[in-house]
Formats: structure tokens, sequence, C-alpha cells
């Protein structure tokens, strides 16, 4: 402890210039992220965009000083004085992380505890979220590149190495056509855990074999095999895996046991299609089914985490439709399964009869409830969303947003503005909801924005009405849409038919 | 006789290049230790291997009884390693590199430190990035001879420095070091000619001779054959006679080998009717060089 000690001593004393700049940064970013609004819309002000950009350069900051505090002690190279100096690397390697603790975790604190405040939250209620945000901060966003910084010789190199990462991951993303982040929804927690666990392993075996052993290139190769490993993880892991630990991790309740889904025959024929068109991957042909959800308790509602749908046809292949199948209600409350299948297959199966095949993870969403934030409140608590906001961006927009600190909650949201108040009003699908144990998330900024619309409004409303509900039940099921034909659930049929 | 450094087949390969090959180097405790040879030949590989800064490919090391690559930081606590090539802390001043490095000794002394520092008039106050070459060579020994170190490895301590600050420091050098075992390397003897005990002559990775300064000396002597009127030249040479030069009356060559009994007698043999023969001492320098010729292959 004493050579930690002293070894930390000297690196403040060398480095407190950079330590100066760093902690203004964070100063200000606290100051920023006090005073400025999370949307950024046509009419946002100068200081909420600067706080957006702002959010880009912080992490720079910090991996500047990171890197200048290990090259204080370089690892990689043959010519450090250090080297041949009663060193115990034990205490060299707790000092480097004494010295992010302090200068970067302290004050990233002191920031987040400012901020929270700033917006009407008490820091000390969410001590569990401000601790872990610290645990996640240090773990994901400091050591790792902390151990990155020792596989290189000097600032250059880990400048190099920090650009490297963004286009590794373009080109893998570009060459492995990877979809972007957020492709599991509620349960995006369980792919980003997955890459937190890769971050931590990869962190970890650099730090020792660098501090205890110094053989930078076999660091180097772990860390070429855990950079994109990591980087990948979250578009790479399989949706089913993801919620079937879901469904592992929550426990079972008899409740949907009773839940039967069927297509419903009554809405078959096609009228009152629902309105809602999403974007459809090229060359791939938008299907919507209507279904009939029997077995569900009153006032609870049915959402859909993650769907399979396959195609199987009369002589017998299945056939895989894409990733990007869902399930929602629409306005009338009326159950919709929306699927994507590809262009050519459809082409091949329209005149045929088909049985679609699907497994689906569920989640039951009960507790209902409905708070009314009025026009032109600054901040309202909406109990399970945050504080909530109901501003006017300019003469005809308003802006409805909810914040919360350290992660997404757990309800989920839906806001409602009178129908003939409403322009442009087309969310449909409820919002939020993340089904992640831990009390914080990944992010840079300690306010999480949880719900965010703008709305074009014609003539003066009172308020916006901020519906919630909470998951209370995970299940996973299979069900069958037998004989089906695929041209009759085309989402437009007129400009299906025409097309074809 | 115990060693401070025993290395067994040690090698060092960097990708294509074999900067050392199978070196076999015992330094006795308390030898001041002189590892010569030319530019590129592997002293400054086999210092920083002993030193466990790199690596071998193969073979062992160990310094005072422990395997360099299980050095601890108890074990370099009675180990100084001074470098020309080493980074220092340049934005340290002398007073705070010494005043940091302290707590790391349990044998560290102030005393010590600060005199060694006014007798060689270094400037204590001054950032290392601003000290000259010899200053910052001043610097690092005093910086590894405070806490009275078992074992001092310098490696190429006088390059490039006048003549006067290498006075100082092998001054410094010879007051400070008292018991403990010094190996310095250097492309030049001269430098080093007039206070170690033992020499090692290394050369393209591999050591040629490694010995007491007495023994080397005794065992070379530049050796004239003066031939007779019909001269006999032997058809074979053997391996310890180097440098061969010859005229058509005389004969010139250096014996690595000599032996006050036996090599007359082998001149006898193999200059048959040879009119006189004369055995000269060598310097050390004479002896360095003919064996650099002899080594390169152009003797």
């Amino acid at each position: 402890m004493r050579h930690t000690l002293h070894i930390f001593k000297k690196d403040s004393r060398h480095l407190w210039k950079e330590i100066l700049v760093v902690t203004t940064m964070i100063a200000a970013f606290a100051y920023l992220g006090a005073r400025s609004r999370p949307v950024l819309t046509a009419y946002a002000l100068p200081i909420d965009r600067l706080d957006a950009i702002y959010r880009l350069l912080l992490p720079l900051a910090w991996w500047y000083l990171i890197a200048a505090v290990v090259h204080g002690e370089p690892i990689s190279g043959d010519r450090q004085f250090w080297l041949t100096r009663p060193y115990r690397r034990g205490s060299l390697l707790a000092a480097k992380v004494l010295f992010v603790l302090v200068f970067l975790n302290l004050p990233m604190l002191l920031a987040d505890c400012v901020i929270l405040a700033a917006h009407g939250f008490k820091a000390w209620s969410y001590l569990p979220g401000l601790l872990v945000r610290q645990l996640l901060l240090l773990l994901v966003w400091f050591l790792p590149f902390l151990a990155l910084a020792t596989v290189t010789e000097n600032l250059k190199q880990f400048l190099l190495l920090l650009v490297m990462i963004p286009v590794l991951y373009f080109i893998i993303a570009f060459v492995g056509r990877l979809p972007v982040f957020g492709l599991y929804g509620h349960g995006e927690w369980i792919p980003i855990s997955a890459m937190i666990v890769v971050v931590v392993v990869g962190t970890f075996l650099i730090l020792r074999i660098q501090y205890l052993h110094r053989r930078t290139t076999l660091a180097r190769g772990i860390a070429i095999c855990a950079l994109p490993l990591a980087l990948v993880v979250p578009s790479f892991f399989p949706r089913p895996t993801a919620y079937a630990a879901q469904l592992a991790l929550t426990h079972r309740q008899a409740l949907p046991a009773s839940v039967v889904l069927g297509l419903d025959l009554s809405r078959q024929d096609g009228q009152d299609r629902n309105s809602l068109v999403t974007d459809g991957e090229a060359n791939t042909v938008e299907l919507d089914f209507p279904l009939r959800a029997t077995g569900i308790p009153q006032d609870l509602d049915l959402i859909a985490d993650h769907l399979a749908v396959k195609v199987r046809t009369p002589d017998g292949n299945s056939l895989n439709t894409t990733w990007r199948s869902l399930m929602f209600s629409d306005r009338n409350g009326q159950l919709w399964m929306k699927v994507h299948i590809d262009e050519a297959v459809f082409q091949k199966l329209r005149r045929t009869t088909v049985t679609v095949r699907t497994s689906a993870y569920l989640t039951l969403l009960g507790n209902s409830r409905a708070t009314l934030i009025p026009a032109g409140a600054k901040s309202m608590e909406v109990p399970g969303i945050g504080r909530c906001s109901f501003l006017p961006d300019n003469m005809h927009e308003w802006v409805l947003f909810c914040q919360a600190p350290f992660r997404q909650p757990v309800d989920f949201c839906k806001a409602i503005l009178g129908e003939s108040e409403i322009r442009k009003f087309n969310e449909a699908l409820p919002i939020g909801g993340s089904y992640s144990p831990y009390p914080a998330e990944l992010e840079v900024s300690p306010l999480v924005l949880t719900f965010n619309g703008v709305y074009g409004i014609s003539r003066p409303i009172s308020g916006a009405l901020m519906l919630t509900a909470t998951p209370l039940s995970h299940f996973h099921t299979d069900f069958e849409l037998p004989d089906v034909s695929l041209k009759d659930f085309v989402l437009d049929k007129q400009t299906v038919d025409s097309h074809f | 006789m115990s060693y401070a450094i025993k290395t067994e087949e040690l090698s060092k390969r960097f990708g294509r290049v074999q900067a050392l090959n199978g070196l076999n180097l015992k330094v006795p405790e308390g030898a001041i230790y002189a590892l010569v040879g030319p530019n590129g030949a592997g002293k400054t590989t086999t210092l920083k291997l002993l030193m466990n800064v790199l690596r071998p490919t193969s073979g062992n090391c160990e310094v005072l009884g422990v395997a360099s690559e299980k050095l601890r930081y108890c074990d370099l606590a009675v180990i100084g390693y001074v470098s020309e090539n080493q980074d220092m802390p340049d934005w340290m001043t002398g007073r705070y590199l010494l005043s940091y490095l302290r707590p790391f000794y349990p044998t560290w002394d102030d005393g010590v430190a600060y005199e060694t520092a006014r007798d060689l008039a270094l400037p204590l106050d001054q950032k290392i990035k601003t000290l000259s070459r010899g200053a910052r060579m001043k610097l690092a020994v005093v910086s590894s001879l405070t806490y009275r170190p078992r074992l001092i490895v310098l490696d190429e301590p006088f390059a490039g420095l006048d003549s006067v600050v290498r006075d100082q420091l092998v001054q410094t050098l010879l007051q400070r070091v008292e018991g403990a075992t010094v190996v310095i390397s250097s492309h030049d003897l001269h430098d080093l000619e007039s206070f170690v005990s033992h020499v090692g002559y290394l050369d393209r990775g591999c050591l040629c001779f490694s010995e007491e300064i007495s023994f080397l000396v005794e065992r070379f002597r530049e050796v004239e054959v003066t031939l007779g009127a019909t001269p006999r030249m032997p058809v074979d040479w053997p391996k310890n006679w180097i440098c061969r030069e010859s005229s058509s009356a005389v004969v010139r060559f250096i014996e690595t080998r000599f032996d006050s009994e036996s090599t007359p007698t082998e001149i006898n043999r193999r200059f048959v009717g040879s009119r006189n023969v004369s055995f000269t001492p060598m310097s050390l320098r004479a002896i360095f060089t003919a064996v650099a010729r002899s080594s390169s292959g152009t003797a």
C-alpha cells in the first residue's frame, strides 16, 4: 500500500495539468448535464447541442488521462527505467487503478450527483444506481482502456488504437452485415451483459499478463481477439438465447399457461387493417397476421419480446423470415403479428397455402396507471418512468420527454394526447421497459431518456396522459397459423397486387 | 566459487536476427567484469536478459542465485542497472528522482546519494530532460549506487562521454562498489582496462573468451619466427595461432594459448630450420584488436 500511494503521488504530481483539464471537463459535463434538455429538436438551444457533442468528447478526455498515467511506467518496450527498479507489480497496477478512481470515478460521482439534483432527483435515493454506475464506468469505460494503454508504448500508438476501434467495428459490421444495436429491445441487457463479460475478462487477462508477466505480444493477441468479440457480441448474440436466459432468470408464473394464440379468423378478410408500417429490408414483403389471444386475464396486456417465425410449405420445407417480426396492438386493441418475408420466397408461395409457425417470447403487462402531465410542466414525477416535462418547443410543436437516473425503467409507457389535437402522433407501441436487473446502464450521462416525443399541436391542450404498465411475467409459447395464403396478409394489398 | 551471474546456453532471437547464440557466461562474485565486443555483438541484449527486461528465446540465466525471469522487487532492490539507452522520467528533477526512488530501497542512504551527487557536481535541481548526456549518466549512476547494491550492471556507461566525466564516473564507481560485483559493457576496452578484474569478449552473439585479465595477458603472445635459408611453411596451422602474417624471411602470428614450455617446442616442430623465435607480451588493447580481426575474418 505504501508503494501504491507513493506511485500514485508521483503520477498526481506529474500529470497535474492533465488532471486539471479533465476535472474541468467533467465539471463542464456536470454543468451542461444540469442545464441542458436531452431532446434535440430543430429548435434546440446551443447548450443542448453542446451537451450532446460533449458526451462524445468526454470519454476521449478520460482515455487520454488513463493513457498518460499508464505511460508514466510503460509496460511495453525495453527501455523504461522502472523495469530494473524494485517496483512491486501489484502496487504499480493498484496505483494506476487508484489514480482512475480518484481522478475519474470520484469527479464523475460528484458530477452525477449535481446532474441528478439539477433535474429534481435526490442522489442518495438512488445509491445502488450511483454505485453500480461507478462500477460500470470503471469496468467498461476506464479499465479496458487502461489495459489497452499497457499494450502500447506511447500516446501516439494509443490514439491510433482508439481510432482503430470504430474502424474495426464498421469493417466487421460491413463485412458481417451486422444489424445495429437495439435488436433486443427490452432484453438488451443480456447481450450487453455478455459484452461486459468479454470486456471484463479481456481486461483482467491483459492487466494480469502485462503487470505480472509483461508479455506484450500475448496481451496484444488477447486485445486483438477480445476487441472484435466485444464489438460484435451485442449484434451476434442469438436472440432466442437472450430471451431464454431472460426466462430462466425470472420466475415463471402459473398465469401464462392459459394464454393461447392463434389466427383471428374474423379479421382474416383483411378489413380493418392497421396502419403501422415498419422499415422493411430491401426485397422483403410485409405481412400482417391478425391474432387472437385467449386466456389473458382482464386488465393485462400482452407484448412480444421476440418472435421467430418460420413458414412451412406444403412440400415440407421450412423457411425463415427476417428477424424483424413483431407483435402489437392497434388503436382498436386488436392484436397483430407483423412478419417480413423475402420477396422471392413470397412470389414462390403466394399461390399456395402454408403453415406459419411462431416461437414467441412474451410478456404480460399489468398494474396499468395513467398520469396526466399538464402542458407546460417543467419537471413532474411520473411513477415508474422518472420525471417528465411537457413544454412548447415553438409555436406549434410540443416536446414531451421523461428522464430517469441511471437506467431505463422497468415499466413500459405510452403517451396519449387528445385525438383531435394530434398531427404527428403515430406511436402505437409502448416504449421503455428494460428487464435489466442492474440499477445502472452503460451510459455516459447519469440520466437516461425514458420517453421522448415531439408533437405538432394546432390548438391549446391541457396535457398528455402517460400510460404506464409493469411487466409481470415472461413466458415462451409456440403457435401455428395453419393453411394460410400469404397474399391475403400483405400489408397493402392493392399495391402489392399491382406490383406483382 | 560462487557466481553473481551465470548463464547456460542463453540465446535470443529477434525475428531473423540471432542476437545471442548459446551464451555460457559466469561472473564470479566480487569481480569487476568487462563485457566487451564490437557494436551489435549482443552485449546490451545479454544485460537486458540478465535483468529480465527481455525474455530469452532459449537457455537460462541466473542473477545472484535467482533465475532472471523470477527476479522480484526484493531482488532488484540489491541490483543497480545503468544503461545509456534507458528512458529516464524526463519531467523529474534529479532531486525528485532520488527522493522518489528512496522508498523502493530498504538500504537507501540519502547521505551517500547527496555526497556522490556533490562529488560528481551533479545539478540536482534541473529537470532530467535539460541535463547533458554526461549529467544524465551521472544521475543514473548515483541513483544506482546509493543503496549499496550487491550487483551493478552498467551498459555502455561511458559511451559518448568526455574523458573528464568518464574518469569521474570510474572514480565514483570504484569508491562506492566495495564488495559488490560489477558487470560493465563497452565496445571500447580502453574505457575499462585500468580497473576491471575479468573480461569477456562477445562477438556476433557468441562469447569468444571469458577470464581473469591476468590469465588473458599471460596466454596471449605476439610470436615472430625468423625463417632459415630454405623456409618451409607449416601445412596446417593450429587454431590458436591467429592473425598470421608472413614475408619471405619472417612469419608473425599471435599465440592465444601461450605456454612457456609447449609453445616453443610446437613452433620448432612446425618451422623446421627456423633461425630465431621471439615472444612478445601483448597489451589488452592489442589482444582485443587481434581477436576482433581474427573473428571478423580479416586476419
